[in-house]
């Protein structure tokens, strides 16, 4: 008899999207707070666009708590191969 | 320890070699077509957490078979058989540059072998459908899901900001992500081997039944997967890097993150899923998440045809070798001597065109202009 294991899929596919696609978001966002707004008046083309500028401190605060968390899940992720 | 144990050993170290380099994709293909790592230290840095993930837990499989077949049939020449299946497998699909599961192409030919030696009423068919089939046709899908929620949220996310600082801040995340499944694969892949090899000692009277994998099966069959993955297997690292979609420093870290998230979230609540259809669904993820049509569909294609092929094309040679096998040492030695000469010509054949490190970023490598070498009469 065979049994297709919904409830063991259902399950991969929620964790793996919220974490998976959660961490990835808090990446992303960490590196767009980091990251100053391209400026199309200096920068021409948008995909090559680069910013130097000085990033404030509650910038920086939001970006290392988002890198905190994404790094504390790459810890949890370690922790259940042990 | 006997011709046929020795054999068997040296053979599933051998599987593990090939199984490294088939699976350095998995991990490192994203992070070398972004150049977020070079290609000899994102292969050393995967070798590394190779040899590392082999050392984190021995908490090897209680069955090697995982249930497809009825463990009390398998003998040393059946296991001989079933790696010789998967060995040809994982060679046949790196000359064409398709990544397929290693873990696949075992139980195939663990199936086969088992088969020819003990009848069909040995193998488990239900349990092939459920714990072989439908995770093959699931974990692709998942990984692909999640992977391209993540790409469409990463690009939503930071389209209005400088595109160079972007893709830097990904490219270091990608470092990050890649040993992550590096890592994960090596402390599941490498247990496979450590969980033959164990069998196969206390099926031979060296170690008593309910021992664990000695230290040295410990490290040998780290250091064979770390080995492997260290030569890098550059036909399928150019496959998933750059032919099933043009990979970004974003959409890299998004695939990455996906795999490592999914690998790891299966193998914890006890439904492992194949590495390599997982990442390579969450590369293919990744291109639908940016844009559908920058996936290249036939490639994905291919990949999904050899995937179909994995387990019955290994059962099918597991099947001829344990045949051959069982008849006896004569028999073990023959079938390892094909095995050492068609591992050989398919050395040779992939010289044809050759892909390695130097060339793996290449757009359009083409087959080299170097004269075919001659053998001398």
């Amino acid at each position: 008899m065979i049994s297709i294991p919904w409830a063991d899929l259902g399950i991969v596919s929620a964790v793996g999207l919220a974490l998976g696609a959660g961490v990835v978001t808090l990446y992303a966002i960490g590196i767009r707070v980091l990251t100053p707004a391209a400026d199309p008046a200096v920068g021409g083309d948008p995909h090559e666009s680069e910013s130097h500028e000085r990033v404030a401190p509650v910038r920086l605060l939001i970006t290392v708590c988002c890198f905190a968390i994404c790094a504390a899940a790459v810890a949890y992720g370690i922790y259940t191969l042990l | 320890m006997d011709t046929l144990v020795v054999v068997v050993i040296v053979t599933a170290l051998a599987f593990d070699f090939t199984n490294g380099f088939h699976d350095t994709a998995n991990a490192m293909a994203t992070s070398i077509a972004t150049r977020a790592l070079s290609p000899r230290i994102a292969v050393g840095i995967s070798a590394v957490l190779n040899l590392v993930g082999a050392f984190l837990s021995v908490e090897v499989a209680k069955t090697i078979s995982n249930g497809l077949v009825d463990d009390s049939k398998v003998t040393p020449a059946v296991i001989f058989g079933g790696l010789v299946g998967a060995i040809l497998w994982n060679l046949v699909t790196w000359l064409l540059g398709l990544p397929s599961s290693s873990s696949h192409a075992l139980f195939g030919g663990l199936i086969g072998a088992t088969w020819i030696a003990a009848g069909a009423d040995a193998v488990q068919f239900s349990n092939v459908v459920e714990k072989v089939i439908i995770p093959a046709i699931a974990s692709p899908i998942i990984a692909g899901v999640v992977a391209a929620t993540g790409t469409f949220l990463v690009y939503v996310i930071t389209r209005r900001a400088a595109q160079r600082n972007v893709r830097s801040g990904f490219r270091h995340g990608q470092v990050i992500s890649a040993s992550l499944v590096s890592l994960a694969h090596g402390a599941n892949d490498a247990q496979k081997t450590m969980g033959v090899i164990t069998l196969v000692l206390i099926t031979a009277g060296v170690l008593s039944s309910d021992s664990g994998p000695p230290i040295w099966v410990i490290f040998t069959s780290g250091l064979a997967i770390a080995l492997g993955t260290y030569l890098g297997g550059w036909r399928i690292i150019r496959t998933v890097g750059h032919r099933l979609t043009k990979i970004e420093p974003q959409q890299g870290f998004a695939a990455e993150t996906s795999a490592a998230t999914v690998i790891l979230a299966s193998s914890h609540l006890g439904y492992p899923l194949s590495t390599t259809q997982v990442t390579s669904g969450a590369v293919i993820g990744a291109g639908v998440g940016k844009k559908l049509s920058e996936v290249k569909w036939g490639i994905a294609g291919r990949m999904a045809i050899a995937w179909l092929l994995t387990l019955p094309s290994a059962a099918v040679v597991g099947a001829l070798a344990g045949r051959i096998a069982i008849s006896g040492t004569l028999g073990v030695l023959l079938v390892a001597l094909a095995l050492v000469v068609l591992a050989t010509g398919f050395y040779l054949l992939s010289r044809r065109d050759k892909v390695d490190r130097h060339n793996v970023n290449d757009d359009d490598i083409k087959p080299s202009t170097s004269p075919r070498p001659t053998f001398a009469n």
